[in-house]
């Protein structure tokens, strides 16, 4: 288990992090900012280092290039007061390992960043094939770790959506997400997922392709989706039978959440489609 | 060139596209109906069928597997009265070479009867990937005739439109993707264009991917788009300059047609989306 580098140690959020990675028995230090960061590096190894939450991006990856100069493999969990899709996309190139803004939550960064300790194959998992503020197209390995990382900067991207929207959004592409790198490629991190995140005027597009054959729907049967109206509880049943885990909303969450939700017809891609409301597209 | 069989010789729209053909010189029978045609089949050699326009395309698809038992790799243009998406894919899946509903027009299906008369690489040019009726992806081969294929299906495909709306979508999709086959691939028969239609409640999505490097907006100056306001005429002078033809109004018809034209990064993927009132009337074929 590796050293985490905690920049900022004056603000609370900095203290729950690290109350949070303490209670998982991992091995933190503080630095007062980015000259301390940068000369404790030099000191010790470290191989996570999660930046002070007042931070500008542009700022912070300016010191992640300094401090890889360092620690070439740093791993980085960037914290910053907001983003813009082009400093997501430049995070995203900087092979940052995942990206808030507020609201913070201390528990889901204590947790990604537990993530990072242990994580060694991390590096190439997110691959930018093609990126523009209103076009971002990855190439991620299907492991649970890297589909966590991506969300971040999903959330990232649509953040000028109203937060109900956004919202909305983020839990249904979580969950195709995970369909995808689970039903479709077995989590085998050495196979892909496509995703594509387009933002139009007038609605946002999430385009998901997995490796895997796909599914036919009269084989959902362990899925609340495929529930007949009379029995909307039919899958825990067959989920019994089968002993698999209490679960199968998934997809049932996913479309309603998003106004629409298509699959292809052999299964393996998906397409979330969210219009935006007259009123939701100035701020978009 | 091979000769063509016209099926159903007591229809105008039969004598039509027999003229424009003789026109063209090329060889062509009448057939009286689907018995007679596999009859002259047996007898001589036809390269190209076109079916009688009175017909469904499910009988069609079915006479065209019986001809191609006796001449396997016969083209079929198939006219019909109506198509439903599940028919349009299946004519795909049958490798038809096109397919037309009402209205017709004569000189477009000669057009594609002549070019499918001198075709002999056309069969694996169309290559569903994956087809359902709201959802169909294909890879095709980069040359003029295979884009012109393509947009008599999706043409079909698009039929529930409203007849403005499809219009106004098929002529963004033609000039996304005549420009993805040109630019893309310099009309490389051995490189390939994605495209994948997807028809939703509330909008109409096309996305074409090429095999190229893409372009840069700022090197767009012979085109329209690209234009100043101020100098709506800008890249005429642009194009004279660079011994160009006369044209770059593709992408400025094609973005003033569909709602939405996004293009990725590096260019060699765009996103075509159409709104649609899910209230508006719908043409029902």
């Amino acid at each position: 288990m590796s050293r985490i580098l905690m920049i900022g140690h004056q603000c609370e959020l900095s203290e729950e992090i690290g109350s949070a990675l303490k209670a998982v028995n991992l091995t933190l230090e503080c630095a007062a900012g980015h000259a301390d960061a940068l000369a404790l590096l030099r000191m010790r190894t470290f191989s996570v280092v999660i930046t002070s939450c007042e931070n500008k991006v542009e700022a912070d990856l300016a010191l992640l290039a300094e401090m890889r100069s360092i620690r070439p493999e740093l791993k980085c969990i960037l914290l910053t007061l907001s983003s813009t899709p082009n400093e997501v996309i430049a995070a995203l190139r900087a092979h940052v390992f995942a990206c808030y803004t507020p609201p913070f939550s201390a528990r889901e960064i204590a947790r990604v960043a537990s993530y990072a300790a242990t994580d060694g194959e991390w590096k190439d998992d997110i691959q930018v094939l093609s990126a523009k503020p209103n076009w971002l197209s990855v190439r991620v390995n299907c492991r649970i770790v890297t589909a966590e990382r991506l969300m971040t900067f999903e959330r990232e991207l649509t953040a000028r959506l109203p937060e109900r929207t956004r919202r909305e959004m983020m839990l249904a592409l979580r969950e195709i997400l995970m369909n995808a790198i689970e039903h479709g490629a077995a989590f085998n991190p050495d196979r892909t997922v496509e995703v594509k995140a387009i933002h139009a005027a007038r609605s946002f597009v999430f385009h998901v392709r997995d490796p895997g054959t796909g599914f036919r729907f009269d084989h959902l049967k362990h899925a609340a989706i495929a529930n007949p109206p009379d029995n909307p509880a039919a899958h825990v049943l067959e989920r019994e039978k089968e002993g698999m885990r209490p679960g199968g909303f998934g997809l049932l969450v996913a479309s309603g959440t998003v106004d629409e939700l298509i699959f292809n017809e052999i299964g393996n891609e998906v397409l979330l489609i969210k219009y935006l409301p007259a009123g939701d597209r100035e701020t978009a | 060139m091979s000769r063509i069989l016209i099926i159903g010789d007591h229809c105008n729209l039969s004598s039509e596209i027999g003229a424009a053909l003789k026109s063209l010189e090329l060889p062509l029978e009448y057939a009286a109906g689907h018995a007679d045609a596999l009859k002259r089949l047996r007898m001589h050699s036809f390269g190209v069928v076109v079916t009688n326009c009175d017909s469904a395309v499910e009988e069609d698809l079915a006479l065209l597997a019986e001809m191609r038992e006796i001449r396997p790799g016969l083209k079929c243009i198939v006219l019909a009265r109506q198509s439903t998406p599940d028919e349009v894919i299946a004519a795909l899946r049958a490798r038809v070479f096109a397919c037309f509903t009402p209205p017709f027009d004569a000189c477009e299906i000669a057009h594609l009867a002549s070019h499918a008369a001198s075709e002999s690489q056309w069969r694996d040019d169309i290559q569903v990937l994956s087809a359902k009726p709201g959802w169909v992806s294909v890879r095709v081969n980069c040359r003029m005739v295979t884009a012109e294929r393509l947009m008599t299906f999706a043409k079909e495909l698009s039929a529930q439109l409203p007849p403005d709306t499809r219009q106004e979508v098929m002529v963004a999709l033609r000039e996304i993707l005549l420009n993805a086959m040109e630019h893309g691939a310099a009309f490389n028969p051995e490189q390939v264009v994605e495209v994948t239609s997807i028809r939703t409640a509330r909008s109409f999505v096309f996305y074409v991917h090429d095999p190229g490097a893409g372009f840069r907006r700022e090197l767009l100056t012979h085109a329209a788009i690209a234009n100043p306001v101020d100098d709506p005429a800008a890249h005429i002078a642009k194009r004279e300059e660079a011994g160009m033809r006369p044209g770059g109004y593709g992408l400025l018809l094609a973005s003033g047609t569909v709602d939405e034209l996004i293009y990725s990064e590096i260019g060699n993927e765009v996103l075509l989306i159409k709104y649609v009132d899910p209230e508006q009337p719908t043409e029902t074929k």
